[in-house]
């Protein structure tokens, strides 16, 4: 399991630039099961989303990024450095770090 | 996690839902009106749902602001008429209160009748929350007895919980109708993920979290929404059931 640093999640919805309810309303979308006061506590640490929850909050973020003009760069759960994709084929997209989020 | 279920059971309890819904408001609103729109899509999503409710506490007393049918505000008026059942009870303690089986219920003698009469037999009630206070609850009725499963019960602490913030926070950031349509929207886009992960588990026999992170790494991969992608997956198999699965068909 990755380590995270606490609130990584939450400067990466400030860096995505949504609000609480604008990224409850994506993560809802995309399969999560938290409600909107578990997710604020997910992104602020003080509650520990499941692998798959942190996985659909980081896809949230990470569909968000791309609108922005920019790549994936909230890491999931299950990154593996240089994994090869089993979706594909391909190897994954290198990840740029958060400062270079936006493009 | 769960996929979102496609629907839920066909008939209302009262029959005529729709229009039952539109015609139950008890004041013109926009709150109500987006209360409302909440409890059709908690009917829609929650597995053996055949009615749902939400309650509210106003003036010191709880009152049904949206109703599924004519039945569940019946059944929610004979709760607050005996001061008993899992509505008032949630309503009051912020708890969820959950009866899987009316005939063997103990906790609330004089309701528990009344809603055998109507056939119900399973209630699950999620209070609604207005700054960590109780305010009402999102109520959800079968017919079936043990009918919601573990999952059906986070589902509707999810719904309740986006009651909750109508109620909380109605018209700060944006319109309630313009914070129901996001509701839909979202809720349509969780059923087509839903029905992509169930045909690659079919397809590949593979489970069904690997079948989302397939979707996933597609989406990582080449940048495209995992929406998208979903919506491939079920059309590439069964066109039909792109237009099935919502009244104006899925947007691509």
């Amino acid at each position: 399991m990755t380590v995270r640093p606490r609130a990584t999640l939450e400067s990466y919805r400030q860096a995505a630039d949504l609000s609480g309810g604008e990224l409850w309303l994506r993560y809802f979308a995309l399969g999560g099961m938290g409600t909107a006061f578990q997710l604020e506590a997910f992104l602020h640490g003080a509650l520990t989303p499941t692998p798959h929850d942190h996985d659909v909050i980081a896809h949230a973020l990470n569909e968000r990024f791309v609108e922005l003009g920019g790549n994936h760069p909230v890491p999931y759960d299950d990154d593996e450095p240089h994994a090869q994709s089993e979706a594909t084929g391909h190897r994954r997209r290198p990840r740029l770090p958060p400062e270079s989020t936006l493009g | 996690m769960i996929a979102a279920r496609s629907g839920g059971h066909q008939d209302g309890i009262g029959g005529g839902d729709s229009e039952a819904v539109a015609s139950l408001a008890s004041d013109s609103g926009v709150v109500d009106g987006a209360l409302r729109l909440v409890v059709a899509l908690a009917r829609a999503a929650v597995g053996g749902a055949d009615g749902v409710s939400v309650s509210l506490r106003r003036h010191g007393h709880l009152t049904t602001v949206a109703a599924s049918d004519r039945t569940i505000k019946e059944m929610d008026a004979s709760q607050y008429a005996t001061g008993q059942g899992p509505c008032v009870d949630a309503s009051l303690e912020g708890q969820r209160f959950y009866s899987e089986a009316l005939d063997v219920e103990q906790r609330w003698p004089s309701f528990t009748p009344r809603a055998r009469a109507l056939g119900i037999n399973a209630i699950l009630s999620s209070p609604l929350l207005a700054s960590e206070r109780p305010v009402g609850a999102l109520n959800i009725y079968s017919r079936s007895p043990s009918a919601f499963g573990p999952d059906d019960q986070q589902l509707a602490s999810v719904f309740a919980s986006e009651a909750s913030v109508i109620v909380a926070d109605a018209g700060v950031d944006v319109s309630d109708d313009q914070h129901a349509l996001g509701i839909r929207d979202a809720l349509r886009t969780r059923q087509i993920i839903a029905q992509a992960q169930g045909v690659l588990m079919e397809r590949e026999g593979i489970a069904e979290d690997i079948a989302y992170r397939r979707l996933r790494l597609f989406s990582q991969e080449t940048g495209r929404p995992l929406r998208d992608r979903a919506v491939e997956v079920v059309a590439s198999t069964a066109p039909s059931a792109i237009l099935a699965a919502g009244d104006d068909g899925w947007r691509v």
